[in-house]
């Protein structure tokens, strides 16, 4: 199809596809080229999986502007791919000056695609890209040192068929592994044939917990004919018997084919029992059969062209091949508009909806003698479609999810942006970035943390000169770190900085009235005022106090997400701000509870626990209601009184919800607690629609409509009450 | 009033509202206050001199609001109060899921205070927005054709709430203010 399209004229419609498509791609390869560059500025080697990503990123290039006939850019794309290629095959150095060429392309490229966007479609000319390949090609021609004159790979021992199968770039990661010094096993397992996909994909998991799986190959020998057998080759830096216990796997059978030496690096590792030395021909491996086996192997660099899926027979999930799988993966992904899957998500929260009452009919049915049968059956339809239900909404929970990976890459590129701007020495630690999220949280998601990131740069991160001074590292570090707890997902930003001064944030606190002069505050609560509006809005506490602007605005952001901003600094030694959300805001859980016949539902993520107390247990000081918490004071509120509602008799029994906004605690008193149910919170419609204390409405499967409690300003009420008493 | 004129037939106030499947029932009503609306007079003046307004009760007395406004009119449900508000918004429904604020018209403009009974319904309105609310009355009673000139715009209250006055024989309707009406004043 490309081939006939016109040139420098793609179909006016499709060209934004190719636009969409092709940003998404460079906004990919810019996050991976910035972690290339580090670790070009640091290491002598790049991290294999990094050169992988942007290999397939570079042919999905490769592909797109081939698909749209635009030669220019297809051209370039290929060179940047010979260029990766080159990197990862261990031909092409790290530090040869065509790596270095592969920023200024992907800014070529987006300016090219900008270009498009711009004119509508036109294809741009091809003379910058031709310039580019130009110089690219120059490059790549200085000549990189060859290896070691001894073969290494020789002396292995193991069947040198096997080694012959391997393609150039897995021999070229066993060499790399057998450089480091790394034991080189070669794990044999034997599967039952139907089920050996599961089997060997445990197999190769357990092995890349402890290790890098080099290759998987079927393996030869007389195995019965419903079974089959499969060799893993791989590198640990785990010895045989703690690989063993690693492994823990009754049918697999480990042999060390190249013991790992001591000692310096740069030597080839002794060979075990050194087999008859088999000839591997280093630089273009030629095609070979692989020994016993009719799936013929292709002596392809895996990636090359189209040809790629031949390099592994059909359903053989090989372990090697991870590369491979991605390259698919690309294909099979389909774009969804958020749109259409919160369409899906009310469709299916209207269906909670009226599961609960089916619920509620069958337990009256259940009830009357006359009915109970029926009511009996219809209970059971109706767990049956409670539990299809379930799967269900997980499923459409599932795909709203994305890695926060995304926000984490724009995070990598402000750093850097700051860096250059700032000339001060900072690395920004990423960790997790594979924790997922809902998108929609992702994308609110981004604000804050920029905000977060650039203050830590700005304000916290002393210079060079200054951190000399005080004993730290002249390279300051700002570490993000996400993880999943439970149904909520953790991001803390802490920098190793001059963290916050209380005094100062004291001081200025009271000058704009925020605090009375005489209060007591803990550092926790001078702390928490960073958060302030009135506060942090003003220009010279960021000065000052080494925090930045809109500390009040990540606050706001974070609450509208049904989240929670911490913060913790210790003066010289660096701030730790901590976001707590929920994975997703689509359905949450919610705990039902009853005040004067009234029902209101509180989400369960702010419910630390609930308690059943007497009422002569609840203590008064200067007329506020406390209860002893295990040695801790609580203060509690009657959610009756709040909310002007009659309050229960004074000596019945009462139950406690502790809730937890942030650092905060609040016991609200209730009658009743009336269990647990998933809902969907829509907002209120009508004249008032903000009433605090209330953050919307649900229905519960009765048609009855149920107030959700606002904790954030439930908690923020009482804090302030007992501030201003 | 105009009922026969039009030969308008209102659903009859008895039905037993404990029971009967509620979410069913919500735009009976108002469909057939429409068949209603569709089926006038041969006779009628010209289209464009025509405005269109459903009537209903309160505390014996004749009120309208434009029918474009009318989203749909639903029976008595359990209202959910909502703390911190004006007395005048009596709590919020859910409609199909959808949350709406249900306004207490009697306390809304000042009449004395009555329970629902089993004519009572609830109009929902739509804004320009999008937004529903709700209004409580007393009955729904008809859907009326007025020419404009029928409409006074003198004569209204102090509240403002009141937009005009429409005169059929020797009655007069008010037609509210639609913003006005469900302004509740900035009370939180």
């Amino acid at each position: 199809m490309a081939a006939r399209r016109p040139k420098n004229r793609p179909r006016s419609k499709a060209y934004r596809e190719f636009v969409s498509e092709a940003e998404e791609i460079l906004e990919r390869m810019r996050g991976d080229l910035a972690d290339l560059a580090d670790q070009r500025a640091t290491r002598d080697e790049a991290e294999p999986d990094l050169v992988n990503r942007l290999f397939r990123s570079a042919h999905s290039l490769k592909g797109l502007a081939g698909m749209f006939g635009l030669d220019g850019m297809s051209q370039l794309a290929h060179h940047l791919e010979d260029v990766l290629d080159g990197l990862r095959l261990g031909r092409v150095p790290l530090s040869s000056p065509a790596v270095g060429l592969l920023d200024e392309a992907v800014t070529v490229f987006s300016t090219l695609t900008q270009e498009m966007s711009e004119s509508a479609g036109t294809a741009p000319s091809d003379s910058v890209a031709a310039a580019l390949v130009a110089r690219i090609e120059a490059a790549v021609r200085s000549p990189a040192d060859s290896p070691g004159t001894t073969d290494p790979v020789a002396r292995l021992a193991v069947d040198p068929a096997l080694l012959r199968a391997l393609t150039e770039y897995e021999e070229h990661r066993l060499r790399e592994n057998m450089r480091r010094g790394r034991r080189i096993v070669l794990v044999e397992a034997t599967f039952e044939i139907l089920s050996f996909e599961e089997g060997l994909a445990e197999l190769t998991k357990s092995v890349r917990e402890v290790g890098e799986v080099l290759s998987t190959l079927p393996a030869p020998g007389d195995t019965p004919e419903s079974q089959i057998r499969f060799s893993l080759l791989a590198a640990t830096d785990l010895d045989e018997l703690a690989l063993e216990s690693a492994l823990d796997l009754p049918n697999a059978r480990i042999r060390t084919v190249a013991a790992p030496v001591s000692g310096e690096d740069g030597r080839g590792p002794e060979a075990a029992t050194p087999a008859s030395p088999p000839k591997v021909t280093h630089a273009e491996s030629a095609p070979v059969e692989r020994s016993g086996q009719n799936d013929s192997h292709s002596g392809d660099r895996p990636g090359d062209g189209e040809s790629a899926d031949s390099v592994h027979g059909p359903g053989e999930p090989a372990g090697g091949a991870s590369e491979l799988e991605s390259l698919k993966s690309i294909s099979d992904t389909v774009r969804v508009d958020i749109k259409k899957l919160d369409e899906l998500m009310n469709l299916v929260g209207e269906l909670v909806i009226q599961r609960s009452a089916i619920a509620g009919i069958a337990a009256r049915l259940c009830a009357d003698p006359a009915t109970a049968r029926v009511g009996t059956e219809l209970s059971k339809l109706h767990k049956g479609l409670d539990r299809k239900l379930q799967e269900l909404q997980s499923g459409v929970l599932e795909v709203r999810m994305v890695p926060l990976r995304q926000v984490f890459e724009k995070l990598s590129r402000v750093a850097r942006r700051l860096r250059r701007d700032l000339a001060k020495e900072v690395r920004l630690e990423i960790k997790g970035a594979d924790t997922e999220l809902d998108k929609l949280l992702v994308e609110e998601l981004v604000d804050p943390l920029v905000h977060l990131v650039r203050n830590a740069f700005d304000h916290a991160i002393e210079s060079p000169a200054e951190r000399e001074r005080t004993g730290k590292p002249p390279t300051g570090t700002i570490r993000i770190e996400a993880s999943q707890r439970g149904n909520h997902v953790v991001i803390e930003v802490a920098d190793d900085g001059r963290g916050i001064d209380p005094a100062v944030v004291r001081a200025r606190a009271e000058a704009s009235g925020l605090v009375s002069p005489g209060e007591v505050l803990s550092q926790r609560e001078t702390l928490e005022l960073i958060f302030s509006p009135g506060l942090s809005t003003r220009e010279e506490v960021t000065e000052t106090s080494g925090r930045g602007v809109g500390m009040d605005v990540v606050r706001a952001n974070l609450t509208a997400l049904g989240g929670l901003v911490d913060v913790d600094s210790t003066i010289g030694r660096g701030t730790r701000i901590t976001l707590t959300l929920p994975i997703t805001l689509a359905i949450i859980q919610a705990l039902i509870v009853g005040v004067a016949g009234q029902r209101f539902a509180i989400p369960l993520t702010s419910v630390l626990e609930t308690l059943l107390v007497e009422p002569g247990s609840i203590q008064r000081s200067e007329g506020r209601e406390m209860l002893n918490l295990r040695g801790h004071p609580l203060t509690l509120r009657r959610l009756a009184r709040e909310f002007g509602l009659p309050e229960a008799s004074s000596d019945a029994k009462l139950y406690v919800v502790v809730l937890g906004f942030g650092d905060s605690r609040l016991g609200l008193l209730v009658d009743r607690l009336d269990g647990q149910q998933d809902t969907v919170i829509k907002p209120i419609q009508g004249p008032i629609q903000n009433v605090r204390g209330v953050t919307g409405a649900t229905e519960l499967g009765d048609q009855a409509a149920v107030l959700v409690l606002d904790v954030s300003a439930l908690v923020d009420d009482a804090v302030r009450r007992r501030e201003a008493a | 009033m105009s009922r026969e004129a039009y030969g308008v037939e209102l659903e009859p106030a008895e039905p037993d509202p404990k029971e009967e499947g509620r979410a069913a029932s919500h735009d009976l009503d108002w469909e057939r206050l429409a068949r209603a609306a569709a089926s006038g007079p041969q006779d009628r003046e010209d289209a464009a001199l025509l405005r269109e307004f459903l009537t209903f009760q309160l505390a014996g007395d004749p009120y309208a609001v434009p029918v474009e406004r009318v989203r749909e009119i639903v029976r008595m449900r359990p209202v959910t109060p909502v703390p911190r508000v004006p007395a005048a918004l009596r709590g919020v429904i859910s409609l199909r899921g959808e949350i709406v604020e249900v306004v207490d018209l009697r306390l809304q403009l000042g009449l004395t205070a009555a329970e629902p009974t089993r004519t009572s319904r609830i109009i929902v309105l739509h804004g320009d927005d999008g937004k529903m609310s709700g209004l409580l009355v007393d009955a729904v009673t008809d859907v009326l054709r007025v020419t404009e000139e029928a409409i006074r715009s003198d004569g209204q209250g102090e509240s403002g709430r009141v937009a005009a006055l429409c005169v059929r024989g020797d009655q007069f309707i008010s037609v509210l203010d639609f913003e006005r009406v469900l302004d509740l004043g900035d009370e939180l």
